[in-house]
């Protein structure tokens, strides 16, 4: 469904991405790992147009978006969910539910009834649905980002680390949350640091290193290959 | 006494209202830039003047000059982003206000060669009437100027919060970062929010000009003063803050005007201002704008 290939990011002068090549199929869960400035986020960034790459491209289903602006590429269907969420904390929950859906007809009558399908997926939001964002818990917070991204109707969504600064319990449910998702037919592109809970909904894993992938594979093959098992994921992983 | 100084307060509100509109301009730019635009009261003034010389020299018409102030305003106003907001980057906010400090001088420089008399006549809709209301009396071009101060908000009301647009304007004010990943052009939005402003901006200063039936170089600095007292009495960035603010300033103006002498006029809104400041930072509205905002980005 999406694909990268060969794509190389910088800030100014300083490269994060050196020759990166990925591929998230329909449907699946594909988990980028990786240690801190492995260039996760801007892998990420790169897909939704914030940076562009120097080189390479980018397709989603046979279209290529390596040049287009960010707007476009919501609009053609890719939704980010960014890392510390970002919702707008100074609108309602229900303001950043309808600000999900700017790149949608205005008259668009099923925006409302998609509204109403993200209070049933996510009842916390529901009860709150008129109180400033800013004030609702991370946990819901984090829904709420979630759905805001859901009501762009994406073909692929992009999360970065949903469970960050998120209590033991939260990081859970947002993590069935996502397994829910994808089992409605979803396709998630994930950044974890949490590697534990995103090898247990991951059906496609890549190990970033220095912009570059260095290994890619099923999560099986992750837990057989002791190397990387020692190396990037702790001796803990079972 | 009371009856007078309730004359006073009503002659405040009114000539308030024109410090209101003003003052919405200021706050809307800053609310979605986080920046000040100084050279708003100079492209008010360039734009008025655009439309003076429509009427001395096309035709006696008052709804031509608010036309042609409008349309000038516009067009100074687009002038102004593409030079001081546009072309630089988000971050760098004291950029774009120095250079609006530049483009001030310019645009006053060209009011001048533009007409160098300097001072003319500015017509208004109708000849000034002075109403009665029981023991209190109320200009009649006054009384425009309120009424359509109150149907501005309303429209402006009406567009922030009930059409895409305003949506968009909002987001990009509230999260700038986070309205990117909407697909939120950001560039387009703050182009949208610059020509609202402007367009505010004609309309506010063809009436303000309509009362006091004259235009002088020197109105660009008289509006962009009141404008950003008003403002920050009212809470930077608030849109109820810039109404009050301006109705504010109106008042304790006139009852300094009449009850002291004409000169300590502009001195009492400087005083006012600083008194505000000793004593609520944020102004009036703008304290609970800065401790939500502290409370939502720490929850962010």
């Amino acid at each position: 469904m999406l694909r990268t290939e060969n794509i190389t990011s910088f800030y100014g002068e300083i490269q994060a991405l050196n020759g990166l090549t990925l591929e998230a199929r329909k449907g699946e869960i594909t988990c980028l790992l990786g240690p801190n400035g492995a260039g996760k986020t801007t892998t990420m960034f790169t897909i939704a147009g914030i940076l562009k790459s120097r080189t390479g491209s980018i397709f989603l289903e046979d279209e290529e978006l390596t040049r287009e602006s960010a707007q476009t590429i919501v609009r053609k269907g890719i939704a980010l969910v960014p890392e510390n969420r970002l919702i707008f904390p100074q609108m309602s929950v229900e303001e950043n539910l309808n600000a999900g859906a700017f790149t949608r007809s205005s008259n668009d009558p099923s925006i409302e009834n998609d509204i109403f399908k993200m209070y049933q997926r996510f009842p916390p939001l529901e009860g709150r649905r008129n109180q400033l964002a800013g004030t609702l818990s991370g946990g819901e917070q984090q829904m709420l980002a979630i759905a805001r991204a859901l009501m762009a109707k994406p073909k692929i969504l992009l999360m970065d680390e949903p469970s960050l600064g998120l209590a033991p319990l939260v990081v859970k449910e947002i993590f069935s949350i996502i397994r829910q998702l994808n089992e409605e037919g979803v396709t998630i592109l994930l950044v974890e640091q949490n590697a534990r809970m995103a090898l247990k909904v991951a059906n496609m894993v890549y190990l970033l290193e220095k912009g570059k992938v260095s290994f890619s594979g099923s999560p099986e093959e992750i837990h057989q290959d002791e190397v990387i098992k020692r190396a990037y994921l702790g001796a803990e992983i079972k | 006494m009371f009856t007078e100084f309730l004359q006073n307060c009503i002659d405040g509100l009114m000539i308030g209202s024109g410090y209101s509109l003003l003052a919405l301009g200021f706050t809307m730019v800053f609310g979605v830039m986080k920046r000040i635009n100084l050279s708003y009261g100079p492209s008010i003034m360039l734009g008025a003047y655009f439309g003076t010389w429509l009427y001395l020299n096309l035709e006696q018409n008052a709804w031509l000059v608010l036309l042609g102030t409008i349309f000038g305003t516009v067009v100074v106003g687009i002038y102004v982003e593409r030079l001081c907001f546009r072309a630089i980057k988000s971050d760098s906010t004291i950029a774009s206000m120095v250079s609006s400090f530049v483009i001030w001088m310019q645009l006053e420089e060209i009011a001048m060669h533009l007409l160098p008399e300097r001072t003319y006549p500015f017509p208004a809709f109708f000849a000034a009437k002075t109403i009665e209301f029981g023991p209190f009396y109320v200009r009649s071009e006054h009384l425009t100027m309120f009424i359509l101060m109150l149907i501005i908000v309303l429209i402006l009301h009406f567009f922030l919060y009930q059409t895409r647009q305003g949506l968009a304007i909002r987001a990009l004010s509230d999260n700038p970062m986070a309205s990117l990943y909407i697909g939120i052009n950001r560039s387009k939005t703050l182009f949208l929010s610059f020509f609202l402003v402007s367009l505010l901006g004609g309309i506010a200063g063809f009436f303000i000009l309509s009362t006091d039936s004259q235009i002088t170089p020197f109105f660009g600095l008289w509006a962009t003063f009141k404008g950003l007292i008003a403002m920050m009495l009212g809470g930077m960035g608030s849109l109820p803050g810039a109404i009050i603010g301006g109705l504010l300033l109106g008042i304790v103006e006139a009852n300094v005007f009449w009850y002291g002498d004409p000169i300590l006029r502009d001195i009492s809104a400087y005083l006012l201002l600083f008194v505000m400041l000793v004593l609520r930072p944020g102004g009036i509205f703008g304290q609970s704008i800065v401790l939500r905002q502290r409370l939502a980005q720490e929850r962010v």
